[in-house]
């Protein structure tokens, strides 16, 4: 309920036998002659108290969609009250104004409107969408929200019960285990490292969420996004109406979280007895997304393990049949760009599988360099599937967002085709180097280590044992 | 068809004042290649890309006895090669930036490609020549049933609760019921599928006229229509198809019925115990289906829905509560699925979503609840037809369902008419208290 607009992608990923080399050569059909592709148009306007507004249009479905978005997120969380970002925002659409939680979903519904709100790590949004005929009293209900949120006691009473159980049960997820271990050793006890438990849970209350919101969540650190069937002419004397007087504060300062790069291999691991599979993770910092070879690095990664037809996947999945996936990703937040190459496997195959995958970040640094082919495919992929992320209008919103969030260059979304086709050999090569190493890596393995531990130990490097909150609680002899 | 796809054609009384639900028009093209595949064409210039859909008209319900999990694992073998393209079918595609994939459940298997606009001949040559020269042998074979059973242990077997989903089926359903195993199927099936089921398998079910094609978005028609033809003519016809609404031979006869009320518990390595009460309902689009889901809309979406009122505000004997109705080719299951909050029992639980049942029994929701429900259903469909992808789904759906490619009209009808009486009616009918599967999950004492 975050996005602007959420995308469905199946989770299921079909596959196929024989790992090809990417440059392997099929008679395929040439293209039709190319067709242009424009960018949708970014139109900014401001509200008289300077809240700044940005639309974008899309007229093919009746609909709207309505985000607001702050410069803030659990980061801000007060030392013992971790959480607190992630309830107040929660706690916003359960009563405003004259209307308590049962009567704001009445409302609501009767419209076929809907409203939400939650805060991650680094980020906070109310979030709206209605019928377009619909939105002005559906926006009647986004300003009553975030004007006047009641955080009524008796709702924050139901909504801490629901979160006590939620976080037992997220303690048997295996990837939300290896999640809160790999955050605890690259983050400590700061940033990321920070999490919502019974203590602090139970410390914080309705007071403490409004003045949250006090500090927090005000025009002064706020962007309204409106995207589908609508205008900005149309759509500004309506916010207006509704926003134009809403408190200005100054915006909040950049996090500067510190961070705690690995400088060797270590392995943590979590016993989940019985479990069939062993998620596994190795991960590191990677840089700054705001660095110049971004672009080289979002190519090696394609390649690395960005996508299916990669180098990890094509390995673990495709040529020993170990895995249903096996993929690397890039996540930006504050705090430098973190690398986290992630799969879980069948048990017997764990040390196997840490060990493949380390195997294929050294063969990238040494004898298996990036080759032309996997770099030119890679920028296909990439400018091929450009123009479909614009089918509807939440992707280029959330860019808006983003580039405000961290800072980055107004023109980041024109500039990403030609920072890609920019890429060279070389450029790549350098990139994979500077953020990519096989000798500084935090390795975790969630599973079954009654069975799987003398392998892990066999690896040879230091292993802690952590508990299912990411705790580590000891080293194995 | 140089016309936008949606246009707004009535009103209905569902929102504040002059408020209006436009019906959607979803404008395409269909016709028949002398080998019988049906191709669905439909325009979008909205963005320079494609959608290449096709479905075959076989899923986990026309699997043969002993070879539980063989749709899904034939699935998989579809992007392993094929005569004239012997290569991964992912990497061709992934190549030009398409988004691809392929899924399989009880009553049908897709496969599709959201390509740029000018790949569209990429799309079509190698959706083609998988359809009529996939390449089979037994390494790939042995690589893809090693891949779908990991796939089973990391969707199922190491997620929690992931054993409800292999358990439900055969507790719902009565032996030989098509529908009477998980679609993922067991270790032992997967490991039994030999290259002669394959073969079989792609014989029998993998033929032009037993398929249907769409091609939605940025295309030139005369040009579409010219590529489809030049890709998709050669592909042999094969066998007349079993009937698509007819189960197969040695099955049940359909409808199933729970003869009485089952009660279950399994005992599992989890942290919270979870109930779920299901009851066998009107097939997807029969008389009673849309009933069915705007009654579970008014029964648990949004915190003023009734399950949600009495069961987490009121007594607060549970954490979540969620209803659905779950729409299936031969069949359907409505299912209430919910969380009991810390100190209470899915016992309890279950005696408070009776009492709600009881009291919507007796006394049927408000029109309010209804026309809420009603826009709800109004804005789902009309908010699925934004993408191409979308699109595409709702031709296959109602051409797969339906027989009728542009049936979104009686699709929105369904909900338009349903009133307080056939709602009323649909509970009563198909939600007796008496004939319905109640499965609780216990945990096991997980220590966190």
């Amino acid at each position: 309920m975050t996005v602007l607009l959420a995308t469905g992608l199946v989770a299921l990923l079909p596959g196929c036998a024989h790992p090809v080399p990417p440059e392997a050569a099929v008679a395929l059909p040439d293209p039709l002659p190319s067709r242009a592709f424009h960018l949708p148009e970014i139109h900014e306007g401001r509200l008289s108290n300077g809240l700044p507004v940005v639309v974008v249009e899309q007229h093919e479905t009746p609909m709207i969609w309505v985000q607001v978005s702050f410069r803030t997120g659990g980061w801000t969380d007060p030392p013992g009250l971790e959480g607190l970002a992630s309830v107040t925002l929660d706690m916003m659409d359960e009563g405003a104004g004259s209307l308590d939680a049962v009567g704001l979903a009445r409302a609501l519904d009767r419209m076929a409107s809907t409203l939400s709100a939650e805060a991650g790590l680094d980020s906070a949004a109310v979030t709206a969408s209605c019928l377009a005929w619909n939105l002005a009293p559906t926006l009647d209900l986004v300003a009553l929200v975030l004007r006047q949120p009641t955080f009524a006691p008796a709702e924050w009473a139901l909504m801490r019960s629901r979160r006590l159980q939620e976080l037992k049960e997220a303690d048997d997820q295996p990837e939300v285990i290896a999640t809160r271990v790999m955050d605890r050793v690259l983050y400590g006890d700061a940033y990321a490292g920070r999490r919502a438990e019974e203590a602090s849970y139970g410390r914080m209350g309705p007071a403490d969420m409004r003045a949250f919101a006090t500090a927090h969540l005000h025009a002064g650190n706020a962007l309204v996004e409106v995207g589908g069937d609508t205008t900005l002419e149309a759509v500004l004397p309506l916010l207006e109406a509704r926003l134009g007087t809403w408190q200005v504060q100054p915006a909040d300062p950049d996090p500067t979280p510190t961070v705690r790069p690995p400088r060797s291999v270590t392995l943590h691991v979590v016993d989940r007895p019985d479990a069939p599979q062993s998620v596994v993770r190795a991960g590191r910092f990677a840089e700054r997304r705001t660095d110049p070879d971004h672009w080289a690095f979002t190519l090696v990664n394609y390649a690395l393990g960005g996508q299916f037809a990669s180098r990890i996947n094509m390995n673990l999945r495709e040529d020993k049949g170990w895995t249903y996936g096996a993929r690397s990703s890039t996540l930006a937040s504050f705090a430098p760009v973190e690398w986290v190459a992630s799969t879980s496997v069948a048990r017997d195959v764990t040390a196997d599988t840490v060990r493949e995958i380390l195997g294929e970040v050294r063969g990238l640094l040494g004898d298996r360099p990036l080759t032309a082919g996997e770099l030119e495919f890679a920028r296909r992929s990439f400018v091929g599937g450009w123009p479909a992320r614009f089918e509807e209008p939440g992707a280029l919103l959330a860019q808006v967002e983003e580039i405000r969030r961290y800072g980055l260059p107004p023109t980041w979304v024109e500039d990403t085709l030609p920072g890609i086709r920019a890429v060279t050999l070389s450029s790549a090569d350098a990139a994979a180097r500077r953020r990519l190493s096989a000798d500084e890596l935090v390795v975790v393995v969630v599973g079954d280590m009654a069975r799987i531990r003398p392998s892990l130990d066999a690896l040879g490097w230091p292993v802690t044992v952590h508990d299912r909150r990411g705790r580590a609680i000891g080293v194995m002899p | 068809m140089p016309l936008p796809s949606l246009a707004c054609l009535l009103a209905i009384a569902a929102a504040p004042p002059a408020a209006e639900v436009s019906t959607p028009v979803l404008r395409y093209d269909a016709y028949t290649l002398a080998n019988g595949l049906e191709v669905i064409l439909a325009e979008d210039h909205d963005v320079p890309i494609v959608q290449v859909e096709v479905w075959y008209h076989v899923g986990s319900k026309d699997e043969p006895p002993g070879r539980t999990g063989f749709a899904h694992l034939f699935e998989h073998l579809m992007f392993q090669g094929s005569r004239h393209h012997d290569r991964d079918y992912i990497l061709s595609m992934q190549e030009i930036g398409a988004v691809v994939n392929g899924s399989t459940n009880t009553d049908r298997t897709n496969y599709y490609e959201r390509v740029p606009a000018e790949e569209l001949p990429r799309a079509l040559f190698a959706e083609a020549d998988r359809m009529g020269w996939l390449l089979i042998d037994d390494a790939r074979l042995g690589n893809q049933r090693d891949v779908v059973r990991n796939e089973r242990r990391q969707n199922y077997e190491n997620r929690p609760y992931g054993a409800v989903r292999l358990a439900l089926p055969e507790l719902l359903w009565p032996e030989r019921h098509p529908y009477a195993h998980p679609v993922i199927g067991s270790h032992e099936d997967l490991e039994a599928a030999t290259l002669a089921d394959v073969q079989d398998f792609f014989r029998t079910w993998y033929t032009p006229n037993n398929a249907t094609l769409t091609v939605v978005g940025d295309v030139d028609p005369a040009e579409a229509r010219a590529l489809v033809e030049r890709y998709f003519g050669p592909v042999p016809r094969g066998p007349d198809p079993p009937s698509r609404a007819a189960p197969a031979a040695g099955t049940r006869p359909l409808p199933a019925a729970l003869p009485a009320e089952k009660e279950v518990t399994l005992t599992l390595p989890v942290p919270v115990p979870k109930v779920w009460i299901a009851w066998l309902t009107p097939a997807l689009y029969f008389p009673g289906d849309a009933e069915l889901d705007l009654l579970a809309d008014v029964l648990s979406r949004g915190d003023d829905s009734r399950l949600h009122t009495a069961l987490v505000r009121e007594r607060k004997v549970a954490r979540e509560v969620q209803a659905m109705q779950s729409s299936s080719q031969y069949q359907s299951v409505f299912m209430v699925q919910a969380t009991p909050s810390e100190g209470h029992t899915t016992a309890e639980v279950v005696a408070a979503v009776d009492e709600v049942l009881a009291d919507l029994r007796a006394h049927p929701p408000t029109d309010e609840e209804i026309e809420a429900a009603r826009a709800g259903a109004m804005r789902n469909l009309l908010e699925g037809l934004g993408t191409v992808a979308g699109k595409s789904g709702a031709l296959q759906s109602y051409n797969h369902f339906l027989g009728d490619p542009g049936a979104l009209d009686r699709d929105l009808e369904r909900y338009r008419t349903a009133t307080l009486a056939s709602v009323r009616e649909a509970m009563q009918a198909w939600l007796p208290p008496d004939r319905r599967l109640v499965l609780h999950v216990q945990p096991q004492g997980v220590t966190p």
